[in-house]
Protein backbone atom coordinates (compact mmCIF):
# COMPACT_ATOMS: atom_id res chain seq x y z
CA UNK A 1 0.00 0.00 0.00
CA UNK A 2 2.57 2.35 1.04
CA UNK A 3 4.92 1.80 -2.41
CA UNK A 4 1.13 2.12 -4.43
CA UNK A 5 1.00 5.48 -2.41
CA UNK A 6 3.96 7.14 -2.89
CA UNK A 7 4.64 5.65 -6.36
CA UNK A 8 4.36 8.41 -8.82
CA UNK A 9 0.64 7.33 -11.18
CA UNK A 10 2.01 5.80 -14.42
CA UNK A 11 0.39 7.43 -17.95
CA UNK A 12 0.11 4.90 -20.23
CA UNK A 13 -0.28 1.12 -19.82
CA UNK A 14 3.18 0.60 -20.97
CA UNK A 15 4.39 2.66 -18.41
CA UNK A 16 2.45 0.84 -15.52
CA UNK A 17 4.29 -2.09 -17.04
CA UNK A 18 8.00 -1.01 -16.64
CA UNK A 19 6.67 0.22 -12.95
CA UNK A 20 5.39 -3.18 -12.41
CA UNK A 21 8.65 -4.22 -13.59
CA UNK A 22 10.57 -2.47 -11.98
CA UNK A 23 8.43 -3.43 -8.02
CA UNK A 24 9.68 -7.06 -8.74
CA UNK A 25 12.90 -5.64 -7.59
CA UNK A 26 11.60 -4.18 -4.53
CA UNK A 27 9.62 -7.40 -3.83
CA UNK A 28 12.94 -9.18 -4.30
CA UNK A 29 14.56 -7.41 -1.38
CA UNK A 30 11.18 -7.66 0.79
CA UNK A 31 12.31 -11.76 0.22
CA UNK A 32 15.63 -11.32 1.41
CA UNK A 33 14.50 -9.29 4.44
CA UNK A 34 12.31 -12.20 5.81
CA UNK A 35 14.93 -14.33 4.82
CA UNK A 36 17.75 -12.29 6.98
CA UNK A 37 14.70 -12.19 9.77
CA UNK A 38 14.25 -16.23 9.78
CA UNK A 39 18.51 -16.23 9.70
CA UNK A 40 18.09 -13.92 12.84
CA UNK A 41 15.85 -15.90 14.73
CA UNK A 42 17.33 -19.30 14.03
CA UNK A 43 21.05 -17.61 15.45
CA UNK A 44 18.92 -16.22 18.28
CA UNK A 45 17.79 -19.74 18.90
CA UNK A 46 19.39 -21.60 22.30
CA UNK A 47 22.13 -18.81 22.13
CA UNK A 48 20.95 -16.74 25.41
CA UNK A 49 19.07 -18.27 28.02
CA UNK A 50 15.86 -17.74 29.26
CA UNK A 51 12.19 -17.00 28.33
CA UNK A 52 12.95 -13.49 26.20
CA UNK A 53 15.74 -15.49 23.78
CA UNK A 54 12.99 -17.91 23.15
CA UNK A 55 10.34 -15.74 22.78
CA UNK A 56 12.28 -13.40 20.35
CA UNK A 57 13.63 -16.41 17.98
CA UNK A 58 10.09 -16.99 17.51
CA UNK A 59 9.12 -13.60 16.82
CA UNK A 60 12.06 -13.64 14.15
CA UNK A 61 11.07 -16.84 12.32
CA UNK A 62 7.47 -16.18 12.61
CA UNK A 63 7.83 -13.05 11.03
CA UNK A 64 10.19 -13.89 8.71
CA UNK A 65 8.62 -16.79 7.19
CA UNK A 66 5.46 -14.52 6.98
CA UNK A 67 7.63 -11.81 4.86
CA UNK A 68 8.83 -14.24 2.15
CA UNK A 69 5.29 -15.75 1.81
CA UNK A 70 4.12 -12.43 1.00
CA UNK A 71 7.11 -11.19 -1.09
CA UNK A 72 6.72 -14.78 -2.95
CA UNK A 73 3.05 -14.28 -3.48
CA UNK A 74 3.43 -10.26 -4.60
CA UNK A 75 5.84 -11.45 -7.08
CA UNK A 76 3.34 -14.14 -8.71
CA UNK A 77 0.83 -11.70 -8.52
CA UNK A 78 3.02 -9.10 -10.35
CA UNK A 79 4.19 -11.07 -12.91
CA UNK A 80 1.18 -12.76 -13.92
CA UNK A 81 -0.29 -9.08 -13.81
CA UNK A 82 2.63 -8.07 -16.39
CA UNK A 83 1.87 -10.91 -18.84
CA UNK A 84 -2.30 -10.68 -18.75
CA UNK A 85 -3.27 -7.77 -20.79
CA UNK A 86 -6.35 -7.66 -19.04
CA UNK A 87 -4.85 -8.00 -15.69
CA UNK A 88 -2.97 -5.39 -16.53
CA UNK A 89 -5.38 -2.45 -17.51
CA UNK A 90 -7.52 -3.22 -14.38
CA UNK A 91 -4.47 -2.80 -12.07
CA UNK A 92 -3.38 0.35 -14.12
CA UNK A 93 -6.55 1.64 -13.35
CA UNK A 94 -7.03 0.54 -9.83
CA UNK A 95 -3.92 2.34 -9.04
CA UNK A 96 -4.12 5.62 -11.48
CA UNK A 97 -7.82 6.16 -10.25
CA UNK A 98 -7.60 9.54 -8.75
CA UNK A 99 -10.12 9.02 -6.71
CA UNK A 100 -8.51 5.72 -5.23
CA UNK A 101 -5.65 7.77 -5.17
CA UNK A 102 -7.23 10.17 -2.47
CA UNK A 103 -8.83 7.96 -0.79
CA UNK A 104 -5.41 6.78 0.08
CA UNK A 105 -3.90 10.25 0.99
CA UNK A 106 -6.55 11.09 3.18
CA UNK A 107 -6.50 7.69 5.17
CA UNK A 108 -2.71 8.29 5.59
CA UNK A 109 -3.06 11.96 6.90
CA UNK A 110 -6.03 10.56 9.57
CA UNK A 111 -4.31 7.68 10.72
CA UNK A 112 -0.77 9.95 10.75
CA UNK A 113 -2.84 12.05 13.14
CA UNK A 114 -4.35 9.77 14.92
CA UNK A 115 -1.60 8.10 16.32
CA UNK A 116 -0.02 10.93 16.52
CA UNK A 117 -2.32 12.48 19.38
CA UNK A 118 -2.52 9.08 20.41
CA UNK A 119 1.62 9.00 21.12
CA UNK A 120 1.02 12.31 23.04
CA UNK A 121 -1.44 10.89 25.13
CA UNK A 122 0.90 8.02 26.12
CA UNK A 123 3.58 10.27 26.45
CA UNK A 124 1.76 12.33 29.25
CA UNK A 125 0.85 8.91 30.90
CA UNK A 126 3.85 7.69 30.67
CA UNK A 127 5.56 9.73 32.66
CA UNK A 128 4.15 8.11 35.70
CA UNK A 129 5.38 4.47 35.36
CA UNK A 130 8.35 4.78 33.52
CA UNK A 131 11.12 6.88 31.87
CA UNK A 132 12.24 4.17 29.25
CA UNK A 133 8.88 4.68 27.63
CA UNK A 134 8.31 8.64 28.22
CA UNK A 135 11.85 8.72 26.27
CA UNK A 136 10.48 6.45 23.48
CA UNK A 137 7.62 7.95 22.73
CA UNK A 138 9.15 11.25 22.90
CA UNK A 139 11.70 10.29 20.29
CA UNK A 140 8.95 8.68 17.87
CA UNK A 141 6.73 12.58 18.59
CA UNK A 142 9.95 13.81 17.67
CA UNK A 143 10.88 11.84 14.76
CA UNK A 144 6.86 12.69 13.39
CA UNK A 145 7.15 16.42 14.07
CA UNK A 146 10.84 16.39 12.33
CA UNK A 147 10.04 13.97 9.67
CA UNK A 148 6.94 16.06 8.75
CA UNK A 149 8.92 19.36 7.81
CA UNK A 150 11.31 17.71 6.45
CA UNK A 151 9.19 16.01 3.84
CA UNK A 152 7.37 19.22 3.60
CA UNK A 153 10.20 21.33 2.32
CA UNK A 154 10.96 18.02 -0.19
CA UNK A 155 7.92 18.54 -1.64
CA UNK A 156 7.28 22.19 -1.78
CA UNK A 157 10.18 22.27 -3.91
CA UNK A 158 8.53 19.65 -6.29
CA UNK A 159 4.84 21.07 -6.07
CA UNK B 1 -19.59 21.56 -7.32
CA UNK B 2 -22.49 20.05 -8.97
CA UNK B 3 -22.42 18.06 -12.49
CA UNK B 4 -24.33 16.94 -15.66
CA UNK B 5 -22.86 13.72 -15.74
CA UNK B 6 -25.90 11.24 -15.20
CA UNK B 7 -27.92 13.02 -16.94
CA UNK B 8 -25.69 13.36 -20.12
CA UNK B 9 -24.98 9.50 -19.73
CA UNK B 10 -28.60 8.56 -19.65
CA UNK B 11 -29.61 10.82 -22.65
CA UNK B 12 -26.49 9.33 -24.47
CA UNK B 13 -27.45 5.94 -23.21
CA UNK B 14 -23.88 5.10 -22.01
CA UNK B 15 -23.18 2.67 -19.24
CA UNK B 16 -21.49 4.09 -15.74
CA UNK B 17 -18.69 1.29 -16.85
CA UNK B 18 -18.29 2.57 -20.34
CA UNK B 19 -17.92 5.85 -19.58
CA UNK B 20 -15.15 5.14 -16.47
CA UNK B 21 -13.46 2.69 -19.38
CA UNK B 22 -13.72 5.90 -21.55
CA UNK B 23 -12.00 8.53 -19.08
CA UNK B 24 -9.71 5.82 -17.46
CA UNK B 25 -11.01 5.47 -13.94
CA UNK B 26 -12.47 2.89 -11.83
CA UNK B 27 -16.78 2.74 -12.52
CA UNK B 28 -16.77 3.42 -8.55
CA UNK B 29 -15.12 6.45 -9.30
CA UNK B 30 -18.66 7.89 -11.73
CA UNK B 31 -20.83 7.16 -9.24
CA UNK B 32 -19.07 9.00 -6.50
CA UNK B 33 -19.04 11.85 -9.26
CA UNK B 34 -22.78 11.53 -9.76
CA UNK B 35 -23.79 11.57 -6.60
CA UNK B 36 -21.75 14.50 -5.83
CA UNK B 37 -19.51 12.62 -3.24
CA UNK B 38 -16.47 13.75 -4.94
CA UNK B 39 -15.26 16.48 -7.36
CA UNK B 40 -13.49 15.19 -10.43
CA UNK B 41 -10.12 16.95 -10.73
CA UNK B 42 -9.19 19.06 -13.99
CA UNK B 43 -7.95 16.56 -15.46
CA UNK B 44 -10.89 14.20 -15.33
CA UNK B 45 -13.12 16.85 -15.93
CA UNK B 46 -11.71 17.40 -19.46
CA UNK B 47 -11.42 14.23 -20.47
CA UNK B 48 -15.18 13.73 -19.66
CA UNK B 49 -16.10 17.01 -21.41
CA UNK B 50 -14.10 15.56 -24.16
CA UNK B 51 -16.14 12.29 -24.25
CA UNK B 52 -19.06 14.44 -24.15
CA UNK B 53 -17.86 16.92 -26.80
CA UNK B 54 -18.77 20.06 -24.59
CA UNK B 55 -17.39 22.34 -22.36
CA UNK B 56 -16.38 21.98 -18.84
CA UNK B 57 -18.23 24.18 -17.63
CA UNK B 58 -21.56 23.13 -19.67
CA UNK B 59 -20.80 19.70 -17.44
CA UNK B 60 -19.41 20.72 -14.09
CA UNK B 61 -21.44 23.83 -12.56
CA UNK B 62 -19.67 25.67 -10.28
CA UNK B 63 -22.11 26.55 -6.88
CA UNK B 64 -20.45 29.25 -5.52
CA UNK B 65 -22.39 29.52 -2.27
CA UNK B 66 -21.75 25.47 -1.74
CA UNK B 67 -18.18 26.13 -2.06
CA UNK B 68 -18.15 28.81 0.51
CA UNK B 69 -16.34 31.30 -1.51
CA UNK B 70 -16.89 34.84 -0.88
Amino acid sequence: MLMKLFHKSAKTQEEFRADLAGRQKGFMLLLLAGAVSLAVGFFLNGRADGPQSEYLSGLYCGMGVGIIFASLLLLWKNYRTMRDAKKLREQWLKESDERNRALNEKAFFLIGAISFFVKYALFLAAGFFSMEVLTTLWGLIMFYVVGFVVIRKILERRM
Amino acid sequence: MRNRIQELRKKRKVTQSELAEAVDVTRQTIISLENGKYNASLILAHKIAQYFEMQIEEIFIFDQEGENIC
